[in-house]
This record gives structure tokens, C-alpha cells and sequence, in this order.
């Protein structure tokens, strides 16, 4: 009881404690989320920040409309972040594996895998234009512009995620493997039945932060190769940028690109969640 | 050592503070700010320019405090509509026809009729015609020429007279001799000579002929032109469809004029030069032509007159290059080009309308022409700028200039509707039709020929064309405004 009556007693202090944070977080992301919803509902003009409201018709125009290039940007870029999860699960878990196996050294591979994350994504984007022309000219072949921008971001986010998977592998006790070898296990066998298990939770949340980062792909787009060549590095939200603010008055139809975006990736995230639910292992 | 301070940005915006702390204390001073993607910071040229055209304003208009703000030509629009929704506009800035009625539809820029009627050197009789199209919308005038720029041919003079057969191309002298630093401005007489003196100028591979002559690295040794393919929308075909009597858009723009006979002739001719007479560098994305030019891989590219000066500076003072404009088409007579005069405009939020006339007037006046002739080498859209010693004085020292004047004069009015729409609209056809023109040859590509190509691109385009008008109608209304259109 007087547990309760102390916990009631300091809500209100913790509430001012988060205030701050939540302000900013309601000013500029609910508010904003918010009002790009009703920009989407309007033929909008940002310059007299007021707009003819036209329902739906955005939305249609980007689902229906027959010139709309909204689904050719939404297949490039889902099948981008196909190629991001995979480069991005078979690069990070291993590197996490490797330095943390290595005996010397370790901090050095950690800080040099580490690096591309802190480096400017236009930075790397036109470093990268070059290493890929004498790579064959991947960003000039339709069929090949698309995966090139995927390794790059792949190359970018797979020191970050890297560290993650070294969390999470110094989080599983040492204690399993030792047992696992006790019992004869090999080394791919720890893999499938500790590693991978108890892995499961930084596995699904790098997994569904690569999932929303490749959704939002823009700069590799706007910097190598603008949406070509032939479109076939379209992205949404290149799609979005282009239209809000290179066209004239398409900020409705832009922000209704956007919360199309985001409904697919509502989605997208929820399946998953439902699939790979977090739940504790080899606990009972 | 203060010359030196003035130029960089944070030492002289303190030397500025200082000087006004130190200042003894006079009337009001009027802050005129100008925004302009040129800087001081560009080069030394440019901050002498700002200096000089800052402290010659200001010394006449003592009250008045000049305020140059560089914005990004690639943000100008995002910021001028954030500015002029915070209240915070500039008073005066440089347009771009890209951008300029858009802004005026938009309502974010100022009528000048009243100020140019009481202005007599700045009517329309004071400036070449061509650059004139971009600056008004029917009988609203709303910016006033500030330079003017053309699509041209760039040749290498040096490659071309290393062929005794191409010397027909290049002017003589008062003495009748042959002057090998200035190229004649008609000296390509239709398409057909110019792919012969594409092909003159292509050192082919001996051992497989018809193809370009490649070095160790898989580049070309020499080619006679060179073709943008990836990323250039109507680019490096509309100054070609213009001298095959073809024009992009109508005056308003509404309506696409490129569906036609002439302009899939014209793409068809680009065509060729690179796939049946390959006088043309690979297309890769990251060679753009006029880098291969500066390197001296290209005989001739397509550029801008405003290119020499760079050019210039890029190879530490080479001038062994020439201008021209391009060669007339089957379906046409005369010379032609694309052309263009980006403008000084006043915001409609402008708080100081006749300080920022005054700036215009300087600016685009004789005297500010002639400080831009001389600091940038910048050529005018003023015609008493050509009728002046300096022009010749200029022409004299880097004759590159001389064609200048009359490519610009010849010139078709660059498009410039919603031109960023446009172009993502037109950019993967043409994309496509030049990088896979053999699947097309042989029937196996996306579209059955070139003409269908051009009948998607238009289309589209007219589309945007049709959005774009509908915003206008509607923004007209709002602003109470009845424009006249002027017929094509």
C-alpha cells in the first residue's frame, strides 16, 4: 500500500521529467505526421499554406491513375529492401561472429566496420559512383543500377548492425555452447541451436530497422543515379521528394505518396512482429 | 590584408560589424537583401564582382546596406517559398527562366510594368530580343534580363586544324590568312557536313573498323562529338530539334510541340552518330561529354556560351577552342540554338521596392553589364553592350567570345514550363531510346520506333502540362489576375 501510495506521489514529477521529450516528439512527429494528412486531403499549396480540399483524389491518382509511377517506385523499392535485409543479415551476423571470435584486435575491426555508419551517406554515394564504374558500370545497366545502390547501403548499415549482433552474441551465456559441446555439437550446430535462438531478439529488431531504413532509400537514388536509368531506381520516396518539392503545387499529392509508404511498411512490420513475436528462449 | 579579409565569408561579415560599430551614427539604414546562386565565395572573380557591385551601390545610396545571401541553385525554390511564408523574403534576386513564371503564377514576385515604364534604360528596345521571352507572361512583365546564355557547339580548334581539310572552317584575317583561333560562325553548313566532320575528327580502330579507336583504360583516343545519354532529359536533343524546325513547348505551356516528323528525324540523326557512325565516346554515366572535352578526348560537344570562361580556368588558360551555333536541320533553314536570359526580379514580399528598382537598374544597366563583362566575362543581354569598346577589348583577348553574340541572337526560347516535371517525364524515353537503339532497330525493343518514343514523351508531358494549367488557372483567380496570352 505504501508502495502504491509512493508510486502515485511521484507520478507527477515524472511526468515534467518527460515532458520535453514529449513535446518534441508530438511538435515534430505527431503534428507533422498529422498535418501531412491533411495535406494529402487537399491540392496544396505550400507557399499560401492553404489548399482546395480534394478528398481522396490524391490517393487515387497515385494508386490508379495510369501515368502515376507510384507502384513501379513501390516495387523498386520494396525489391531494395529485399536485397538490404539479406546483404544486411548475411554481412552483419558474421562480422559480429569474426571480431568476436578474434583474439586481438578486436576494438580496431569493431571502430573500421563502424566507420562507414558515421560517414555521410552523399559521401559514400559519390565514392561509391566511381568504384562501380570500374566495376562493369553497374549504374548504368537497368537491370544492375538498383542492386548497385543496394550495396552501397548494404556497405553503409552493416557496421552498425554489426554491433548490434555483438551485443547480442555477448548476451548469450557461455554456458550453452560448452553443454552444446559436451553433448558433441559441431560448429554449425551451435550456430542453428544456440546462436541463431537466442538471437532472435536483435534479429528482429535489426531486421525491422533495416525493413523501415530501406523503405525511406533516398539519397544513394538522388545522388548516383536519379531515379535512372529508365526508372529502374525509382524509389518512393524520391517519388515524394520530387513531387513536394520540385513540382508546383503537388505537396498533396506527395504527402499522399508518403502515407501510402507508410501503410505498406505499417504493414510489412506488423506481419512481422505477429511472425517473429519476441518471446523468451530456453527459459522454462 | 583588409582585400583579403572582405573575401571570406565570416571575416567579412565581422569586418562589416565593425565597421558599422565604429560608424558614427547617421540615419536609418535601408538593409537590401539579395539572393543570388553566384557567391563570392565561387571564385575570386565572383568576390571581386560582389565587392565592386556592393561598394559602387553603396557609396551612391549611403543609406542603403547591401546583404548578398548565396542560396543553392538546386534549393532556390524550397527556400524562396519558405522565406516568403516566414515573412523573410529577399527584396531583390537572380531567376532562372527554369523557375521565373512559376514564381510569378505563384504570386511570389512583383509586377515591373510601372518601374520599367519610368525606366528608359531598361524597355524592351535596350535588350536583344530573345532575351526578353522568358521574362513576361502575356502583357506582365515581371524580371529584367540580367545575362544571357545559348546552347552552342564547342569545338577544339587545335583538332580541327591538325586536318588541312578542315580548314575551310575557321575565319582568315585582314591579310587573307587563316586565323586558327577563331572559328567562322557558319562553319558547318547543314547536318550532313557536320557528320562528316564528326567522322573526320573520330581516330577509328585500325583493326576493327568503324569503331572508335580505344586506349588502355577502354576510353577513346579521339572522337568527333560526344552524346549525354543518361540523366539529360530533352537536354542534348532540343538545341538539335530547333534547327529542324522543331519547338518543345508552346508559349503558355500547354501544350507539346515535339511529336512531330521533324523531331524524331532529329532524334534519329543523334541516333546515328553513335551507333552507325560512331563518332562518339561510350555512353557512361559518369563521363559527362564536356569533361571528355576538357580532357581532349572530344573534338566537339554541345554547351552553353557561358562555358568558355570555365573552361578557361579548368585547363590554366588553354583558348585553343571556338563556339558556334548549330547547323541547320533537312527540315529548316538558318542557324538556331536554344536560348535563354536569366533575370534580377523583385519578391513580392519586397519591403523596399524602389531600393531594390535601383539595384536592378544598376545591375542591368550598362554599368553593371560591363563589371560583369569584366569580372566574370560574362557576356549581356544588352545591345549597347555589344557596341562598346570593352566588348571589343574582350573579343580581342579571348576570341571565343566573337560568335557569342549571334548564337545567342539566333536561338529559340529555351522550354521552361514546370521544366523539372517535364524532364523526369521525358528522361527515361530518351534514355531508352538512345541506350537501346539496336533492340528497337530490330523490332525487339519498347517502343516500335522513334516516332512512338516521341508520342509517349509528349504525351506525358502534356499531362503535366494539364496539371500545371489547371494550378494556374486557379492561382490566377486567387490573385485576381486576367493574363492575355501572346499567340505563338
Amino acid at each position: 500500500m505504501a508502495t502504491r501510495a509512493g508510486r502515485h506521489r511521484n507520478q507527477p514529477i515524472a511526468y515534467l521529467y518527460i515532458a520535453p521529450a514529449f513535446v518534441i516528439v508530438m511538435v515534430f512527429s505527431f503534428v507533422s505526421m498529422g498535418l501531412s494528412f491533411y495535406v494529402s486531403l487537399h491540392d496544396w499549396d505550400p507557399l499560401r499554406g492553404r489548399g482546395e480540399y480534394v478528398g481522396l483524389a490524391n490517393y487515387a491518382r497515385a494508386v490508379a491513375e495510369p501515368s502515376s509511377v507510384f507502384w513501379l517506385s513501390l516495387r523498386n523499392t520494396t525489391t531494395y529492401v529485399v536485397m538490404a535485409v539479406i546483404g544486411v543479415l548475411c554481412t552483419s551476423l558474421p562480422l559480429a561472429m569474426l571480431c568476436r571470435r578474434s583474439r586481438y584486435g578486436q576494438a580496431l575491426f569493431r571502430t573500421l566496420y563502424f566507420l562507414p555508419s558515421i560517414t555521410p551517406m552523399v559521401v559514400i554515394a559519390l565514392v561509391w559512383i566511381w568504384l562501380l564504374q570500374q566495376w562493369g558500370g553497374l549504374l548504368d545497366r537497368p537491370e544492375t543500377a538498383l542492386l548497385a545502390i543496394a550495396i552501397v547501403g548494404v556497405w553503409q548499415a552493416s557496421g552498425y548492425n554489426m554491433l548490434l549482433f555483438l551485443a547480442g552474441l555477448s548476451d548469450i551465456p557461455q554456458d550453452f555452447y560448452d553443454a552444446a559441446r559436451v553433448d558433441g555439437a559441431n560448429r554449425l550446430q551451435e550456430f542453428w541451436h544456440i546462436t541463431i535462438p537466442l538471437l532472435r531478439n536483435t534479429l528482429v529488431f535489426v531486421t525491422v530497422m533495416v525493413i523501415i531504413g530501406a523503405f525511406q532509400v533516398f539519397t544513394q537514388a538522388y545522388i548516383m543515379t536519379r531515379g535512372g536509368p529508365e526508372r529502374s531506381t525509382e524509389v518512393v520516396a524520391f517519388q515524394v521528394f520530387k513531387n513536394a518539392f520540385s513540382y508546383a503545387g503537388q505537396m498533396g499529392y506527395a504527402s499522399a505518396m508518403a502515407w501510402l509508404l507508410f501503410a505498406v511498411l505499417f504493414v510489412f512490420i506488423m506481419i512481422q512482429m505477429r511472425v517473429f513475436r519476441s518471446r523468451r528462449i530456453y527459459d522454462e | 590584408m583588409v582585400d583579403l579579409l572582405e573575401r571570406a565569408g565570416p571575416t567579412r561579415g565581422v569586418l562589416a560589424w565593425v565597421r558599422r560599430s565604429t560608424a558614427p551614427p547617421g540615419p536609418r539604414r535601408i538593409q537590401l537583401r539579395v539572393w543570388d546562386w553566384w557567391s563570392p565565395s565561387t571564385t575570386e572573380d565572383y568576390a571581386r564582382y560582389f565587392a565592386e557591385i556592393e561598394s559602387i551601390f553603396e557609396a551612391r545610396h549611403p543609406d542603403v546596406d547591401v546583404v548578398f545571401q548565396a542560396v543553392p541553385f538546386g534549393n532556390y525554390e524550397q527556400k524562396l517559398a519558405t522565406a516568403l511564408l516566414g515573412d523573410n523574403p529577399p527584396d531583390v534576386f537572380q531567376c532562372s527562366v527554369y523557375w521565373a513564371e512559376g514564381f510569378y503564377n505563384r504570386g511570389m514576385l512583383r509586377q515591373l510594368n510601372d518601374l520599367i515604364a519610368t525606366t528608359p534604360e531598361l524597355q524592351d528596345d535596350q535588350f536583344v530580343p530573345a532575351a526578353l521571352h522568358h521574362t513576361r507572361r502575356g502583357t506582365h512583365v515581371f524580371g529584367v534580363p540580367h545575362i544571357l546564355d545559348g546552347s552552342c557547339l564547342l569545338w577544339n580548334l587545335d583538332m580541327l586544324r591538325t586536318d588541312p581539310n578542315l580548314h575551310g572552317v575557321f575565319e582568315r584575317g585582314p591579310d587573307g590568312a587563316l586565323d586558327f583561333r577563331r572559328i567562322r560562325f557558319d562553319a558547318v553548313r547543314d547536318w550532313a557536313h557536320f557528320r562528316r566532320i564528326a567522322k573526320q575528327l573520330t581516330k577509328y580502330d585500325p583493326a576493327a573498323p568503324g569503331q572508335p579507336l580505344l586506349d588502355d583504360r577502354g576510353d577513346v583516343v579521339q572522337a568527333g562529338y560526344a552524346v549525354n545519354a543518361y540523366g539529360m532529359g530533352a537536354g542534348p536533343f532540343m538545341p538539335w530539334a530547333s534547327t529542324n524546325g522543331v519547338r518543345f513547348q508552346d508559349r503558355a505551356g500547354t501544350k507539346a510541340l515535339f511529336d512531330t516528323p521533324a523531331a524524331a528525324q532529329t532524334l534519329q540523326f543523334l541516333i546515328d552518330l553513335y551507333w552507325k557512325d560512331r563518332v562518339c565516346p561510350p555512353f557512361r554515366r559518369e563521363l559527362v561529354a564536356y569533361d571528355q572535352f576538357q580532357e581532349g578526348r572530344v573534338a566537339c560537344v554541345l554547351a552553353g556560351t557561358w562555358s568558355g570562361k570555365y573552361l578557361v580556368r579548368n585547363t590554366q588558360g588553354w583558348m585553343g577552342f571556338g563556339l558556334t551555333a548549330l547547323p541547320p536541320g533537312p527540315n529548316a533553314t538558318g542557324y538556331k540554338t536554344m536560348t535563354w536570359a536569366n533575370m534580377m526580379v523583385i519578391s513580392s514580399g519586397c519591403r523596399e521596392v524602389e531600393t531594390a528598382w535601383e539595384f536592378i537598374r544598376f545591375l542591368c544597366g550598362l554599368e553593371g553589364s560591363l563589371l560583369k563583362l569584366k569580372r566574370l566575362e560574362q557576356n549581356s543581354p544588352r545591345r549597347d553592350v555589344y557596341r562598346s569598346e570593352a566588348w571589343d577589348a574582350a573579343v580581342k583577348e579571348r576570341p571565343y567570345l566573337q560568335n557569342v553574340p549571334r548564337i545567342c541572337t539566333v536561338g529559340d526560347p529555351l522550354q521552361h514550363t514546370q521544366i523539372q516535371a517535364v524532364e523526369d517525364e521525358v528522361e527515361p524515353i530518351f534514355e531508352y531510346v538512345l541506350l537501346n537503339w539496336p533492340e528497337i532497330e530490330v523490332g525487339r525493343g519498347r517502343f516500335g520506333s522513334v516516332a512512338d518514343a516521341l508520342h509517349l514523351a509528349a504525351e506525358r508531358v502534356n499531362e503535366v502540362y494539364d496539371r500545371y494549367g489547371h494550378l494556374v488557372r486557379r492561382w490566377d483567380a486567387q490573385l485576381g489576375r486576367r493574363v492575355v496570352q501572346e499567340e505563338d
